[in-house]
């Protein structure tokens, strides 16, 4: 898709705009902080049945993101044609990758990982690389306090209709941006959740795999109860080590994809904050890195799902 | 927690936003898109197969067309060559024909030949005879024992021809048989 | 010092410490994927992947710095 020269016209002309308004708004420092929140900005607060549903910015997203994904894959794999064309080609190719990764990471057990991992890698890739068309993060709802006004920078087109409840936490200094589109990576919530799975499948299949001596990766006290005190006491602290680096792992997940993408929207506000066209180096580096978050995600998931299935024959040699 | 954004609703609503991509991905992408690639990859093969098949055919009929032409070429030699002493054997026995015709001809045609000579001569012969006996009445003026004088003259011309042409033996010996 | 000074500080000092073990980290496992490019060129596919599995390993370390960074930095804790 890249490679289709009219995808990079409308990309290049959509960086051309957005530098054209930052030309004729230049941002001020207040703007950029009202623009920067670790959490995500409640948009919506529905009352259904007695319940408020408090909706974010970033789950938006996700659904436009999901949204997205399921139109191209519906579109694309509708008429299927023995001979491709169009975008059952660009998506037959993407799939192939992903297999043909999966393949290559995870040998003879592939298939088996390859709906999580490639779900993964689709679903933050579409999520990435929306969040960075230029002009969504910047277009949203300011809750100004009475008699605030809006820094330099952000100029206000009218009030907000009033299905927009967004929330003004107390200690809060200055006014908050609440953009109707977020990267949905910046949300932990999302990022947590798919580091959650991500282990949580690896487990699965581990168990899957080797049954019950899976736990035996964790709490290995065969060596103890034969006597052998001192490589006992090793195995049982060994054990204690995988516990907690799984854990570390969803950390990892977590904060790796959400470090790098929230850095990226970061980097870029502060850049444009600075001068005009500093922003665009930056750009090609956060389109990589987009790309690459959602890569690493996937290979890594399904790395650990190898290691996580194939430690059987280390374990029987082990023993 | 609370300031980092995670709380328990949003990151339930996202897991089965996750789950629910994963469903819908499965349902939608990886089914039909890996069902096409297997059945592209089984289409492939199956037409390389055909491929080879029909490869493999034409060389075996490119093969027995060969042999057949052989077998053709062959047959066909030794048939010319059969034919051909055929009609050289004809050939032979109708020049012998034509041989033999011909000297069958030129015999009949000599041994007419001689009849007539033979008969010429005899003719020739008696008329000289009759001339020389008138010659001879005339000049004798005498009638000549016909019987002896004709014996005379015949003796006369044997004589004749001894001298002059020996080669005809057979009036010769006419004569002499006469 | 005020209180918004020694965040200030901390924020840089989280940030700029945690960015140094990783700088190295990445230059190492960059020259090394370099070199085993060099030798080996058939193979520089699968380095790739493997240099990009290994650095963000690495990074991680440095968004981690990051991410507490942005934790002071932005009054969370």
């Amino acid at each position: 898709m890249l490679k289709n020269p009219k995808v990079w016209v409308i990309v290049i002309a959509a960086i051309v705009m957005g530098a054209l308004v930052k030309i004729f708004t230049p941002l001020s420092i207040e703007a950029v902080r009202a623009s920067i929140s670790f959490a995500p900005e409640q948009l919506f607060a529905p009352h259904i049945g007695g319940y408020v549903f408090s909706i974010s910015n970033t789950m938006c997203t996700t659904w436009i993101a999901m949204l997205i994904i399921v139109i191209l894959f519906f579109f694309g794999t509708r008429k299927m044609q023995l001979i491709p064309g169009g975008l059952q080609n660009v998506l037959e190719m993407l799939i192939e990758y992903l297999v043909g990764l999966a393949e290559s990471v995870a040998g003879h057990r592939a298939m088996k990982f390859f709906a999580i991992a490639s779900t993964i890698f689709i679903l933050l890739l579409v999520s990435n690389l929306i969040a960075l068309i230029p002009g969504f993060g910047p277009i949203g709802v300011i809750h100004l306090a009475e008699g605030e006004h809006a820094p330099q920078g952000i100029t206000i087109i009218g009030d907000a209709p009033s299905i927009f409840e967004t929330k003004h936490e107390p200690g809060q200094e200055g006014p908050i941006l609440a953009p109707f589109v977020r990267a949905p990576a910046t949300d932990l919530n999302l990022a947590l959740a798919l580091a959650l799975i991500s282990v949580v499948m690896t487990q699965v299949y581990g168990f899957q795999a080797q049954g019950a001596r899976y736990l035996t990766r964790f709490f290995s006290f065969g060596r103890l109860l034969k006597g052998n005190i001192a490589f006992g006491l090793i195995d049982v602290f060994v054990g204690i080590v995988e516990l907690i680096s799984e854990i570390m792992k969803i950390v990892a997940f977590t904060f790796r994809l959400f470090g790098n993408i929230f850095a990226g929207e970061i980097v870029l506000l502060i850049m444009a904050y600075l001068f005009l066209v500093l922003p665009f180096p930056f750009y090609g580096l956060e389109l990589f890195v987009a790309v690459i978050q959602a890569f690493v995600f996937a290979v890594l998931t399904l790395a650990f799902m190898t290691i996580a299935s194939a430690e059987h024959e280390a374990g029987a040699e082990h023993h | 927690m609370d300031k980092l954004g995670i709380n328990i609703p949003w990151l339930l609503a996202q897991l089965i936003n996750v789950i629910l991509i994963l469903v819908l991905l499965r349902v939608l992408a990886y089914k039909p898109v890996l069902a096409m690639l297997d059945k592209r990859k089984k289409k492939i093969a199956e037409s390389l197969e055909y491929a080879d098949k029909v490869k493999a055919d034409a060389a075996a009929q490119q093969k027995e067309f060969e042999r057949k032409y052989e077998e053709q070429q062959r047959e066909f030699n030794v048939r010319l060559q059969s034919s051909q002493q055929v009609a050289e054997q004809e050939r032979q026995r109708i020049v012998a024909d034509a041989h033999e015709e011909a000297l069958k001809i030129k015999e009949s045609a000599r041994g007419e030949l001689d009849y007539e000579r033979n008969q010429m001569v005899a003719e020739l012969r008696q008329q000289v005879i009759e001339l020389s006996m008138l010659g001879a009445q005339r000049v004798i003026g005498a009638n000549l024992d016909q019987q002896k004088s004709r014996q005379l003259v015949e003796n006369f011309l044997n004589e004749v021809e001894f001298g002059g042409n020996g080669q005809k033996p057979a009036l010769t010996k006419e004569g002499a048989g006469a | 010092m005020t209180d918004q000074g020694l965040r200030l500080i901390a924020t840089a000092l989280a940030i700029g410490l945690a960015a140094i073990g990783p700088g190295i980290g990445i230059g190492l496992i960059a020259g090394a994927a370099l070199q085993a490019m060099g030798r080996n060129p058939e193979a520089s596919g699968t380095l790739t992947t493997t240099m990009f599995i290994g650095i963000v390993f690495t990074e991680a370390l440095a968004i981690f710095g990051l991410v507490i960074a942005f934790m002071i930095g932005f009054k969370i804790f």
